[in-house]
């Protein structure tokens, strides 16, 4: 399950990125690496203001980094591409199309045959529950629905064996997200593909990952990297997923203090 | 402290809950709603018709301002078709009418042509911005009317210097709007667009567009008004049919009344043009999107 | 100072102040409203313009001094005579020269509402100054050979004398409806016409002097038709009127009498002048220069006089296809409503 085969599809090395504000220069990144296997569900957790969902983006191709390497199945990341589907936190569904016709989107862009695009769009509505609301315009659906089809559209990409999401159901208040998340993991189940999962949130990191990386504010990188064992489907409330949640704020604390100052933390 | 039980289960029989009940509140409300404005506008419009048979009962000059059932009464022939035609030197009425119409629709179709194209280069393309930019508020301040002589100067004394004017006017404020439309979209869209593979022109064309929409609709709106009034001043030099040409033909010959009647058919018309291009646009878009303005 | 004195003085102060306040508010309101003596005029007419040229004799010749007049003008530009009609008729003025139609459609519009008509034709003038000029690109040696092409002709206004009088003609001599012609009329101010027509924005023009010079001279156009020679039928009438108020003609008959003896002797004078002297005098009063006005000159004819029957001839020409063409109303009888000849010096039994 979570253990798929052990390639690498992803490999970043020495990411590096800064951007000019008005107090002057800001890094984001500084010596990212990160490996990401393939079919592996990997959260990558972090305070607000890390870095971690510029790295997102340098993933999705709307980032140029400053210095370092990106690969993505063995490709330079040059641009967006459809072999990386994404979420956003808010669901960016476009307001002029039906849920149905948003879902389809990438599809009809990847030069899909009209009856395809149709069959796996329907496949989809059926997957995150939203077969009657179809024919819906997304100001028609509620908060919850318009994620469940920013999903579906980034789950119809067959052809894209890298999912990439920037915190995408931080905005859902407490009780959808729950539902959102069985969702995810159940699908992903079913239909297998590498998972890159920006998260602020331990909770869901502890609920969600295969791997854990934690990030570090300043300078941008990974401090900390987690496997984890736990079987699936998971128990939110089990001993061992306290453990970890008490493992895991532990390391967010320290890994709040520059690197400059952990000379003796290992 | 005393709990008491919910009822909860109370079944909707017998409440003003029932689905029944609700459905003829809701008609009950829309039917009084629409009839509540047709009686306020009504009493406006009255109310507006009442100061002007004042004013022309107190003036007491025809010539000048004739009372409005004199005016009616004209609007009424002219409509049918009686013989007081004549003095429009042969179109019917409703020739002029189709005359500075068609001048207008033409006009419209070639601004949009133009403008929003441009609006939307201008707006996401900063290179383009830069360029054309400076040109473009170089040439806004210049009112229409001060292109007409322009407009006579190149194309004569035709159909075409007015179509140009009609141009003029509508371009500027679609221009404009379509480019604060472009600028203000939602960029998370236009990444998840390209990351879902739009790109180049069909990015423009199926992304941008759309987006940009409720914007260019309001600056129709704004244009077309503009565009209507400059019809007629430009009709008024440059043709031998349209309402502008009957505008001048009534002053020429004193009358006072055909020259009211011919004001009140200009803004018939013209609102008749803005329900027929913008209203069915917007139904079809921005109604069925229920995007709204920020 | 003592007290009561300077009481008095600042009262006495404050009266004069206050007299002299009314009497200038009723001066003033008295000059408005056209309270003055008994031997002014006030006049509007087209300037600067070759057919009002009679008034400017007329002022030269000091003719107004010698009838005791003292006469106040307002000038107009071409194609504006629809607002001297109407000043007109709004008592702003005694008189308008310039202009022809305009007398009719107004006194139609007041007859048609059931009051009478304000306005009248008290003298007319400029009898055949109308040209037609056609531009040299046009290839055509008669008439006949324009019928249906979609010509655009200058006139300075929907109610210009010339294209009045050649809509009468149309009808009365070829039997035609300006419909049936295909031509397209377009306004433009005299002036602007020989440009217009040098950069071929127009085909031809109708109007008088020194347009016509103007554009044979830049080799625009050239005169294809003119009233003077008949084109237009034979002995044309005058073409631009005097009109009157008809109440000031009414409370003020001698008045209106003594300015049209001083447009008489202006006449006379004109008449009698040599071609140099009337040449330095139009150059004066219009603008135009020399050297134009010698070419111009046989076409020139701002003499003004109307008798009954030239009346007649007007109102069979070109009263008649105006109400043909529905701009005057059937209910008009011209000499009733349009027409009151009788202050010119001439034998009671031509007016």
């Amino acid at each position: 399950m979570s253990m798929g085969a052990r390639d690498v599809v992803i490999h970043a090395a020495g990411l590096s990125h800064a951007y000019e504000s008005a107090t002057g220069w800001s890094t984001t990144l500084h010596g990212f690496n990160l490996d990401i296997h393939k079919n592996e569900f990997l959260c990558i957790l972090g305070p607000s203001g890390c870095g971690k969902s510029s790295f997102l983006r340098m993933l999705a191709g709307l980032l140029t980094p400053l210095d370092g390497a990106l690969t993505v199945n063995g490709r330079k990341v040059i641009g967006p591409g459809l072999d990386r589907a994404i979420v956003f936190q808010e669901a960016a569904l476009f307001p002029w199309l039906t849920a149905a016709r948003n879902i389809g989107f990438g599809l009809e862009m990847a030069g899909w045959p009209r009856a395809a695009i149709r069959a796996r769009v329907t496949e989809l509505l059926h997957t995150v529950g939203l077969t009657e609301a179809a024919h819906r315009y997304p100001y028609q659906l509620s908060g919850g629905m318009r994620h469940r089809v920013a999903i579906a559209r980034a789950w119809a990409m067959k052809d894209a064996s890298v999912l990439l999401m920037d915190e995408p159901f931080s905005a859902v208040d407490a009780i959808n997200r729950a539902t959102l998340q069985d969702h995810l993991v159940h699908t992903w189940l079913a239909e297998p593909r590498t998972i890159v999962y920006v998260t602020h949130d331990i909770d869901e990191a502890v609920f969600l990952a295969d791997r854990i990386a934690v990030m570090t504010p300043s300078p941008g990188r990974v401090g900390i990297e987690h496997t984890l064992t736990l079987p699936r489907p998971r128990d939110r409330d089990s001993a061992e997923a306290a453990r970890l949640k008490a493992q895991l704020t532990e390391d967010l604390r320290r890994l709040r203090v520059p690197i400059e100052q952990m000379a003796g933390a290992t | 402290m005393l709990t008491r039980p919910m009822h909860n289960d109370m079944p909707l029989m017998g409440t003003a809950l029932q689905p029944a009940m609700l459905d003829q509140r809701g008609r009950q409300r829309r039917r009084r709603g629409w009839q509540r404005r047709i009686l306020r506008g009504a009493i406006g419009i009255f109310g507006l018709l009442t100061l002007w048979a004042a004013m022309s009962e107190y003036y007491g000059l025809a010539l000048i301002l004739p009372p409005p059932w004199t005016v009616f009464h004209d609007i009424f022939d002219t409509l049918t078709l009686d013989y007081r035609s004549p003095w429009m030197y042969g179109p019917n009425i409703y020739q002029h009418l189709a005359a500075s119409f068609a001048r207008a629709i033409v006009g419209f179709t070639l601004a949009a042509a133009a403008a929003i194209p441009c609006g939307l280069l201008v707006g996401r393309s900063r290179a383009m911005r830069e360029f054309l930019e400076p040109v473009i508020k170089l040439l806004y301040p210049i009112p229409g009317i001060a292109w007409i002589p322009l407009a006579i100067l190149w194309f004569g004394l035709t159909d075409k210097a007015v179509i140009f004017v009609v141009f003029i006017a509508e371009f500027f404020p679609l221009f404009f709007n379509t480019e604060a439309g472009a600028r203000a979209i939602n960029p998370l869209i236009v990444d998840a667009a390209r990351c879902y593979g739009a790109r180049g022109f069909t990015l423009v064309w199926r992304v941008i567009l759309p987006a940009s929409i409720p914007y260019i609709i309001t600056g129709m709106r704004i244009g077309l008004g503009g565009a209507w009034r400059m019809i007629v001043a430009a009709e008024m030099l440059a043709a031998k049919t349209g309402v502008g040409f009957l505008l001048m033909q009534a002053r020429f010959q004193f009358r006072a009344s055909d020259l009211m009647m011919a004001m009140i058919l200009i803004s018939v018309v013209g609102y008749a043009t803005e329900r027929l291009l913008v209203r069915t646009l917007e139904r079809r878009t921005v109604a069925k999107w229920e995007v709204n303005l920020a | 100072m003592p007290e009561n004195i300077r009481r008095t003085q600042s009262l006495y102060r404050r009266t004069m102040l206050r007299g002299g306040m009314a009497g200038a508010v009723t001066l003033g309101l008295g000059a408005r409203a056209g309270f003055a003596t008994d031997n002014t005029v006030r006049i509007g007419f087209l300037y600067p313009n070759l057919t009002t040229l009679i008034l400017g004799v007329a002022q030269q010749i000091g003719a107004y001094q010698r009838q005791n007049l003292t006469v106040k003008d307002e000038r107009f530009t071409s194609g504006q005579s629809v607002d001297g009609a109407q000043a007109l008729w709004t008592g702003d003025l005694d008189l308008y020269f310039g202009g022809g139609p305009e007398v009719a459609t107004l006194d139609s519009r007041s007859v048609d509402a059931g009051s009478g008509a304000p306005v009248a034709v008290v003298s007319g003038a400029n009898a055949g100054h109308t040209n037609f000029v056609l531009g040299n690109k046009i290839k055509a040696t008669s008439f006949d050979e324009l019928v249906g092409h979609n010509l655009r002709i200058a006139v300075s206004s929907p109610s210009s004398d010339h294209l009045a009088l050649f809509q009468g003609w149309l009808r009365v001599e070829k039997h035609m409806t300006p419909d049936q012609l295909g031509w397209q009329f377009l306004p433009v101010q005299g002036a602007d016409m020989p440009t217009a027509l040098l950069t071929d924005q127009i085909d031809g023009f109708l109007h008088s002097e020194p347009t016509t010079t103007l554009a044979i001279m830049s080799h625009a156009g050239r005169l294809f038709m003119s009233a003077r020679s008949g084109d237009f039928g034979k002995d044309p009438p005058p073409m631009t009127f005097l009109m009157g108020n008809r109440a000031f003609l009414e409370k003020k008959p001698d008045l209106a009498r003594r300015f049209m003896a001083a447009v008489f002797d202006a006449n006379a004078h004109y008449s009698a002048a040599s071609k140099e002297d009337n040449i330095k005098l139009i150059s004066s009063w219009s603008g135009v220069k020399p050297e134009v006005l010698q070419i111009a000159y046989p076409r020139i004819n701002p003499i003004m006089s109307m008798t009954k029957a030239q009346a007649q001839k007007w109102w069979d020409y070109i009263g008649v296809a105006m109400v043909a063409r529905g701009e005057v109303s059937k209910k008009i009888e011209p000499f009733r409503d349009l027409f009151a000849l009788q202050f010119q010096p001439l034998p009671a039994s031509e007016i």
